[in-house]
């Protein structure tokens, strides 16, 4: 077990880990090729990149570019950088190289002259990130651009029209809108960095002088913490809920012997420090994080804190799941991941007891515990760092994902008041859209593919790159979307169809998110599928059930939908001469599957 | 810090950012006679030398610092010969 100590590292620890880490690493760890190209030298972030990503237990081999050769190696096919596979390109310029009038002569230019150069140096860095995507499409960590070492403009800079602020952020900002069209091109915040580092502390003019390595120590060990922090938020479980305690946690003080006008929760001290605790809490909302309360305390004094405090910013509908009574929490966070059909894996807690947090982690080890400091003040900053709800981009669907859990509570409701489960389907007026895989969606279902455990035939985790290999190949990609009376579900199943040989069919993924489970969506998906594998010559479909820990809910998938079973167990097909009929609780629109 | 102290830490240093052992290490270890000791690893070295010893070299003290003996002596006159 290699021991990394916190930041900072000297230069000789730094060196004499990564060394270590590369002699002899982990077998376990997760390998990533990695390519550094940057408009100065990148060879000196190796052994800080090194040590920062095997914290999270990933290897680096890292293959470094000539330094103001970012365009060279990326557009030319035939360059270095291509002859090797790469898993990720790391892409790192300057403004001072890209374009030197920008950093040094804004002054000089005319409004025009400027526009223009701000458009080329942005329209060349799309070039250069397309290029990239376009050789085995690895994923690309573009950086935006860092501040020069200082402004044509002196004192006047912040006033003046085109201060070089001003530029950098019209720079930047357009990286940003191409990096939001690529799909797995991601910016890498450098100018970010630079801002909480200080660009005082972050160059080292006699490096940037002896060998054009501008970046301070400083400076090496925040970009390597950000890189292995992107590097992180690809693999592992994603985390789907927060599950908080309230008493000294959403608030001072416990609501049980204080009452709601004694809890400390308002504009002064020590109030303010819960209230800033819980803005931090509605972002993480709003970011897609579902809430959850798990609280030792009567339902009903914590219902009118929600409903009537007037500093308390989280409401009752802010909570996914709401367990306020006096059983153990590990019941609690049980009950919270079956209301909302995720896994205790995907569930992180927070509690400032740490008996709680004892209980809950040898209960339930699945958990993500928070180490909650003693300091409230405190509390937020932790829950940041401890990096659990990294995402390497946000799509739509994330931010609208809060939404689709409430409409579920509502779905609960109804379906409570149904009398049989197809007329509670029919109740639900549901629309299913079949339709095959774009390429503007395709981050969203390798989101899909990555994230779904448990409606999961094959669990097999492609990613962007195989998946625009297999459509290449001849692949059927069918996706489904869902909405009902109460909203939106976005986009809900996927199934994809490989041709063996011309007549035989496998189908090599099928999923579903476990939102719309048991209404007959998956039936529909599956029909739509045999259909169109049908009008693409295919006779017999093969369908494939891998086992793992968490997907036998879908084990009896194709026995239950008449696949005959084969001499292999977990192997199934059906000839598809007869047409699945549509199931007829719900209508199902997109695709033309006429005869 | 005594001179065998200040010697012992900078061999220390040399062996960890150079990747060679210690026993290999003498007066005359140069870029010239150490592959390893290519121009990424000099900067490396350099600043592991005034982080290790707290001092700071200029950026031409810096590339005159190419071999042991010569870091030596530069030791010797930031940190006093005693």
């Amino acid at each position: 077990m290699i021991e990394i100590p916190e930041p900072p590292l000297s230069r000789a620890d730094c060196t004499k880990l990564a060394a270590e880490i590369v002699r002899s690493p982990p077998r376990d760890w997760t390998r990533l090729r990695l390519a550094v190209i940057g408009s100065s030298t990148t060879e000196f972030l190796n052994s800080f990149l090194i040590v920062e990503a095997a914290r999270f237990e990933i290897l680096l081999d890292i293959w470094n570019g000539p330094y103001g050769q970012i365009e060279q190696q990326c557009v030319d096919p035939g360059s270095e950088l291509y002859r090797n596979r790469r898993d990720v390109v790391l892409i790192l310029p300057e403004l001072e190289e890209l374009s030197p009038d920008l950093a040094w002569r804004y002054l000089a230019l005319s409004s025009d002259e400027l526009e223009r150069q701000v458009r080329d140096t942005a329209e060349r860095l799309r070039s250069v990130v397309e290029a990239v995507r376009l050789q085995g499409n690895p994923k690309i960590l573009i950086g935006n651009l860092p501040a020069p070492p200082w402004k044509a403009a002196g004192l006047a800079d912040a006033m003046v029209e085109n201060s070089l602020e001003v530029i950098l952020r019209s720079v930047n900002d357009r990286i940003a809108q191409f990096c939001r069209i690529v799909s797995g091109a991601a910016i890498f915040d450098v100018h970010g960095l630079g801002c909480e580092t200080g660009w005082k502390n972050w160059r080292d003019s006699r490096m940037a002088a002896l060998a054009r390595a501008p970046y301070s120590s400083e400076a090496m060990s925040a970009i390597a913490r950000l890189a292995a922090r992107h590097f992180r938020s690809w693999s592992g479980v994603p985390k789907k809920c927060l599950v908080l305690d309230m008493d000294d946690t959403l608030w001072g003080g416990v609501l049980g012997e204080l009452g709601r006008d004694g809890i400390h929760l308002g504009p002064d001290y020590p109030g303010n420090v819960f209230v800033d605790f819980q803005r931090r809490l509605l972002a993480l909302s709003d970011r897609g994080v579902l809430l959850a309360a798990a609280s030792k305390n009567n339902a009903a004094n914590v219902e009118v804190v929600l409903s009537t405090h007037p500093a308390c910013l989280l409401k009752r509908e802010h909570f996914s799941a709401f367990e306020v009574h006096w059983e153990d929490k590990a019941t609690s966070l049980r009950r919270i991941a079956d209301a909302l059909n995720i896994g205790l894996d995907s569930i992180v807690f927070f509690d400032d007891n740490p008996v709680e947090r004892e209980w809950v982690k040898a209960q339930l080890p699945a958990v993500t515990v928070i180490e909650v400091p003693k300091s409230p003040l405190l509390y937020g900053e932790t829950l940041e760092q401890s990096l659990v709800f990294d995402h390497f981009t946000l799509t739509d669907e994330d931010k609208i994902r809060v939404n689709f859990y409430q409409q579920e509570e509502a779905r609960s409701l109804v379906r409570a008041g149904a009398t049989s489960l197809e007329s509670f389907i029919r109740s639900l007026e549901m629309v299913v859209t079949l339709g095959n895989f774009e390429e503007a969606q395709l981050p969203r279902i390798v989101q899909l593919l990555a994230k779904t455990n448990q409606f999961n035939l094959t669990t097999r985790r492609h990613d962007e790159a195989q998946l625009a290999r297999m459509l290449q190949e001849g692949a059927l990609g069918m996706l489904a979307r869902v909405s009902d009376r109460f909203g939106d579900s976005g986009l809900v199943g996927l199934a994809i169809a490989v041709p063996d040989t011309v007549d035989d069919w496998v189908v090599d993924t099928f999923l579903m998110s476990c939102r719309v489970i048991g209404r007959g969506v998956e039936t529909a998906l599956l029909a739509g599928l045999e259909r169109q594998v049908r009008q693409c010559g295919g006779r017999t479909l093969h369908g494939v059930f891998h086992p793992t820990a968490k997907n036998q809910p879908a084990a009896d998938f194709y026995p239950r939908h008449g696949y005959q079973g084969s001499s292999d167990p977990g192997r199934w097909y059906l000839s598809l001469d007869e047409r699945r009929p549509m199931p007829e609780t719900f209508a199902v629109a997109g695709l033309n599957f006429e005869p | 810090m005594t001179r065998s102290e200040r010697s012992e830490k900078l061999m220390e240093t040399v062996s960890t950012i150079l990747g060679m052992p210690v026993f290999e290490i003498t007066d005359d270890t140069s870029p010239d006679n150490v592959g390893s000791w290519n121009s990424v690893a000099h900067l490396n070295l350099v600043v592991a030398l005034e982080e290790s010893f707290g001092i700071a070299f200029s950026p031409d003290e810096t590339m005159e610092l190419t071999s042991i003996r010569l870091i030596e002596l530069m030791l010797d006159e930031k940190l006093g010969a005693s």
